[in-house]
């Protein structure tokens, strides 16, 4: 890499990294259960809900953050931070017209049109604007089809039911750290809900924003896909560039009954910091899915290009018999990003399927983990996993780490891992260059291509949105 | 004499200690004892002749203590040496000193055997501390194989604690062995440090048979430019056996290369475990690390782990690692059995395939052979059991 | 010495082999031919004794049952069959391997084993005859040899292990004409009045060089037409197309 380059990579723009003066209502500082019974009165909770979230975090304070992470940060003071943030007044809409001029703009700037004429490609959309449901588009076709779509405070309290019944079962609150705190604490979130034999009409899209300052965000995602249902969903982040860090704990769960079939893709583009590492989201994530019935499945697909810390496994436990759990990633770090991510990917049933694709680019003073499991249980009879982990290094400063875990106790099982890591080949580069294109045109398609299977996996505006994020997120980084 | 490679058993959770049962492997500690008194009689040179398939030069050293009868150094040419020293200040352990000095190559094997005897009459399993220093000056060249056998116990185990430190000068090459074939109701806890000079070359081959619980460490340290590491090893887990084998290659020096090809066989209700990790420091150039883990399993009851590791800090790299884990190949046993063959034998033949790679790259003829012997043995024992556990698809009966 | 009648084979819930009848006298060579997908490499997995086929009807040999027998058992009884795809099995050695079997069924047969010279001093004779380099002992069993060398393998094992049927499976099948030529010599050599012969083949160049008595037409699953050595030329002017079949299911 040439030295202007990294004069290029050191200005290098956050697109989203505004700031939309709309007004805020805050709970004080700190972590209690005064806090949480407010955030649960705010909302208007049921009891059982409350208990819920006082029994996390009775179970949150017996825990210490765990350091096996390959992440490097200074201590966080989960006292000094809020806890809920809305904007003001909350939104009661009766119809998407009403939504703040302030928050639409908001939305409009990123791309994200909250008016449903607007929408060419057929996608609802929630808005989640620092953890509240702000909007939530085409809610009524959906229910058309039988689809409910909507903020997950709306879920409690029109489908009580289906939050108690589903909430916790894949992800509880005991599972971690992270997770202790997102379900004392969560504000908002979305959920999805498609009944028995219905294919979900359109993509679903959940579109989150940060925006108030020293403000935690915990959002809460829940996806039930019944008996032959299926669902393509995706979500999008953004934050505005703040110098301080800012914290995102969020819990998704994903539940498939037989024969359904669930698709989540992300693209994670919340602020990562500045050049220096100054300021960023430290993003801690737990995903999960149950392929709870047979023949199920489950496919995630994420894009990770932003924060300044990313912590994320998005898992799948696969319980039903010829269950199937896919897992693709991109994973950009440039700067001082760190990433560690990867899936677990949990055989039970029989003849249960997995793959993992995983793709990490590393630049700058950037580290990137892929940290994966693949566990085959002794009942996991016929079962399947390939992975493949492929690494890319762009600078001698920055690094590459692959830590996976394979477990297998059935003698009937076929596992097969396979990872590399490399920098970009110096012949790919002089062939193209050779043809005309200049270096950093050359690395980026190159890099790109590395990513390509990946990309392939995401529905098709979103992979186009996806190879314009890495071309933005790399400018100036390779060569 | 210089500190030995001695690295202690942690007392709580380390990621290196991951598939190893750390509790138990403390708590045995605890319980043994350190032998004391004379070389049991029932070890004779015969004895060490078939457990290390040669005669020739050997340090011998039984539960831990130099057993000068038993050893034999005396027809090594000059600048080949075979000693036995005491650590420094006299409390820790007799340490086997293998030296082969600048510019000498010497292609015969060098032998350092560690037999574990239990005690007949004691309850108390004995420990011993195994402690083996290797070094080869610049541009040397040799050959050595270090065992590590027992004795069965009639009431009482054994424990062993092993640390061997090879040193290699600039240019010295090195092909070592490591053969551990302790008893079946041993403990075995091994480390391994190779630390290496510039373009250097070691070739080691780890051969894990014995123990109940048994963990091999190696920490390779490519600390020249231009070293080489090839690393082999093969594990074959049975019974209630439990292995685990953690290699690390820590690049620390611009064009180096490593290679690591380790295959593991488990059944009955053994559990294998291969750790592998590859490190490249901030600054190297021109790495070249390849790491290979296959497995197969062969009972419903065995488990195999993997975990193959990269942590890369340098960008002029190629790196790859590859694990497998997998049972024998179906149209491989129906060819065999078409062709007459009987199922325990086919099995124990594709078992044997499996590791073939590992014993075939063993340069040394008399070596290849003992470690194909004892190899072929295990799988052919390791397909008895699996073929017993496993209900077959016909009844093996002939008209 | 061959029977097989009301012979079913189904693998996953799909019905293969569909009631077929077929007879081998001693001596006999039979040709059974048919177009892709109707049972041919299905009836050779289920005479070897190959493990996730569901196998009902009768199967005799020498009046003895073969359905459960396991395969060693079948190749122990002189029942050989040469594979379609013989499998690369990397790590045994072709010498270990055939000398193994060899002897594992010469002591079935109450003979004593070969010693390693006796064996490899047979073995050179046999692979001269089919014009085999030496070399191919100390090779792996079929890894990285081309289609024709498996092929020729396959000849060397029958020819050592002389069986009492032999069943080819498309032994022609990916042959240039010279190796189809020693193939073929090498199938004529072993063909004798003690030994039985079925050859699963659909192309007729192999029946030129190995004349069969019978020549039996496979169709969906059964037999469905049988006649002389000329049902197969007549077979090659017309192509399958022609055949009074219509009796698939």
């Amino acid at each position: 890499m040439t030295s202007n380059m990294v004069e290029d990579l050191v200005e290098r723009e956050y697109a989203f990294g505004f700031h939309s003066d709309v007004d805020t209502e805050l709970a004080p500082k700190g972590l209690s259960e005064d806090v949480v019974r407010l955030i649960s009165a705010k909302k208007d909770e049921p009891d059982w809900l409350l208990e819920w979230r006082l029994g996390a975090l009775r179970h949150f304070l017996t825990l210490v953050e765990p350091k096996w992470p390959n992440l490097q940060y200074p201590p966080i003071d989960y006292q000094d931070m809020h806890y809920w943030a809305a904007p003001k007044p909350k939104p009661q809409l009766a119809s998407l017209d009403e939504v703040d001029p302030e928050i639409r703009a908001t939305f409009d700037k990123l791309g994200i049109s909250l008016d449903e004429q607007k929408r060419l490609s057929g996608v609802a959309v929630d808005a989640i604007l620092d953890s509240v449901s702000v909007a939530t588009t085409f809610k009524k076709t959906l229910a058309e089809a039988g689809v409910i779509f909507c903020s997950f405070s709306d879920a409690v309290r029109e489908h009580p039911d289906l939050v108690r019944k589903y909430l916790g079962s894949v992800v509880g609150y005991r599972d971690n750290f992270f997770a202790a705190l997102n379900s004392a604490v969560f504000s908002d979130g979305s959920f999805c809900f498609i009944p028995a034999g219905v294919r979900c009409p359109m993509e679903l899209s959940t579109y989150f924003r940060i925006n108030a300052a020293q403000t935690g965000q915990f959002e809460r995602t829940l996806i039930i896909a019944e008996e032959g249902a299926s669902v393509s969903y995706l979500e999008g982040c953004t934050a505005p560039m703040r110098d301080e860090n800012q914290l995102h704990a969020a819990v998704v769960e994903l539940i498939a009954l037989d024969d359904a079939s669930i698709k989540y893709s992300t693209v994670q583009n919340w602020y990562p910091g500045d050049a220096d590492g100054k300021g960023g989201i430290y993003n801690f994530v737990t995903k999960r899915g149950r392929c709870a019935g047979a023949r199920s499945k489950i496919s995630w697909t994420q894009v990770e290009t932003g924060s300044a810390i990313t912590w994320k496994y998005p898992s799948v436990i696969l319980q039903g018999d010829d269950s199937v759990g896919e897992f693709y990633s991109v994973a950009v770090t440039t700067n001082y990003q760190q990433a560690d991510t990867g899936t677990k990917m949990i055989h039970i049933g029989r003849n249960t399927r997995s793959t993992i694709l995983s793709k990490g680019i590393s630049a700058g003073h950037a580290q990137n983990t892929y940290r994966g499991l693949v566990k085959i249980l002794r009942s996991a009879t016929g079962a399947r996993n390939h992975t493949r982990c492929d690494s890319l290094l762009i600078g001698a400063d920055c690094g590459a780490h692959t830590f996976p875990y394979v477990e297998v106790k059935n003698d009937t099982a076929q596992v097969e891992h396979e990872a590399s890591t490399s920098k970009i080949s110096e012949d790919q580069l002089f062939y193209c260059r050779q043809r005309g294109l200049t270096e950093e045109d050359a690395s980026t398609m190159i890099v790109n291509g590395f990513c390509r299977e990946v990309f392939d996996e995401l529905p098709m505006e979103y992979a186009v949105e996806a190879q314009a994020l890495m071309r933005v997120s790399l400018e100036g980084a390779v060569g | 004499m210089s500190v030995t490679a001695h690295a202690p058993i942690p007392t709580e959770r380390d990621e290196r200690w991951h598939y190893a049962p750390l509790d138990e492997i403390n708590a045995r500690m605890e319980r043994s004892v350190a032998p004391c008194g004379d070389v049991p009689t029932s070890v004779t040179p015969m004895l060490i002749d078939a457990m290390v398939g040669a005669t020739g030069a050997r340090l011998v050293f039984v539960n831990g203590m130099h057993t000068a009868e038993l050893s034999d150094c005396h027809q090594l040419p000059a600048g080949v040496r075979c000693d036995v020293s005491n650590t420094s200040g006299g409390g820790g352990p007799p340490v086997a000193t293998v030296t082969v000095d600048e510019g000498v190559r010497f292609e015969e094997p060098l032998r350092v055997v560690h037999v574990a005897v239990p005690d007949a009459d004691a309850v108390k399993s004995l420990l011993s501390r195994a402690r083996t220093i290797i070094e080869l000056g610049t541009d040397a060249h040799a050959v050595v194989v270090e065992t590590f056998g027992g004795l069965d116990g009639s009431r009482a185990s054994t424990m062993t604690e092993s640390s061997t430190t090879i040193r290699l000068g600039d240019r010295a090459e090195l092909a070592y062995y490591r053969i551990q074939i302790e008893a079946l109701d041993a403990t075995h806890v091994g480390h391994t440090l190779i630390d290496q000079g510039a373009d250097s070359s070691v070739g080691m081959t780890s051969v894990t048979l014995g123990g109940d619980i048994a963990r091999n460490a190696i920490h390779v340290h490519l600390d020249g430019p231009g070293a080489r590491a090839d690393l082999a090893g093969i594990a074959v887990t049975g019974g209630h056996q439990r292995h685990d084998t953690v290699v690390t290659i820590d690049h620390a020096a611009s064009r180096c290369t490593s290679n690591q090809r380790f295959n593991g066989v488990v059944d009955d209700h053994g559990r294998g475990a291969f750790s592998g990790e590859i490190v490249v420091q901030p600054g190297t150039t021109g790495t070249d690390a390849h790491q290979s883990s296959r497995n197969l399993v062969l009972d419903p009851n065995a488990e195999a782990d993997a975990r193959p590791w990269l942590r890369i800090l340098a960008d002029d790299v190629r790196c790859t690692h590859g694990a497998t884990v997998g049972r024998l190949d179906d149209d491989a046993l129906h060819y065999l059995r078409s062709r007459g063959i009987p199922l325990v034998a086919a099995r124990a033949m594709l078992i044997d395939a499996f590791l073939r790679n590992v014993t075939d790259s063993i340069a040394h003829e008399a070596v290849r052979a003992h470690v194909a012997a004892l190899v072929t043995s295990a799988a052919s024992e390791a397909s008895e059991a699996s073929t017993r556990a496993t209900r077959p698809a016909w009844p093996v009966e002939h008209p | 010495m061959l029977h097989i009648a009301n012979l079913y084979a189904s693998v996953a819930g799909r019905t293969i082999l569909n009631g077929l009848d077929l007879d081998v006298p001693t001596g006999e060579v039979h040709a059974i031919m048919g177009p892709n997908g109707s049972g041919k490499t299905t009836l050779s997995n289920v005479l070897s004794g190959r493990d996730g086929y569901d196998v009902s009807g009768t199967v005799t040999f020498d009046g003895v049952d073969l359905v459960p027998l396991a395969p060693e058992a079948r190749a122990a009884a002189g029942v050989f069959v040469a594979f379609q795809h013989p499998v690369e099995i990397p790590g045994v050695g072709n010498m270990y391997f055939l000398r193994t079997a060899v002897n594992s069924i010469r002591s079935h047969r109450g003979l004593p084993e070969l010693a390693a010279v006796e064996f490899l001093g047979l073995a050179k004779e046999h692979m001269a005859r089919l014009a085999m380099d030496p070399a191919f002992l100390s090779r792996s069993v079929n890894a990285g040899f081309s289609g024709g060398e498996k092929k020729r393998n396959e000849i060397l094992q029958m020819s050592m292990l002389e069986p009492r049927l032999a069943i080819l499976d498309e032994t022609d099948s990916g042959l240039d004409i010279d190796a189809l030529r020693i193939v073929a010599q090498g199938i004529e050599r072993l063909r004798s009045p003690h030994r039985s012969m079925l050859i699963i083949t659909h192309h007729t160049p192999l029946l030129d060089d190995v004349q069969p008595d019978r020549v039996h037409v496979l169709h969906g699953g059964r037999i469905v037409r049988s006649g002389g050595p000329e049902l197969a030329h007549e077979l090659e002017a017309d192509g399958y197309g022609t055949l009074p079949i219509g009796v698939s299911g």
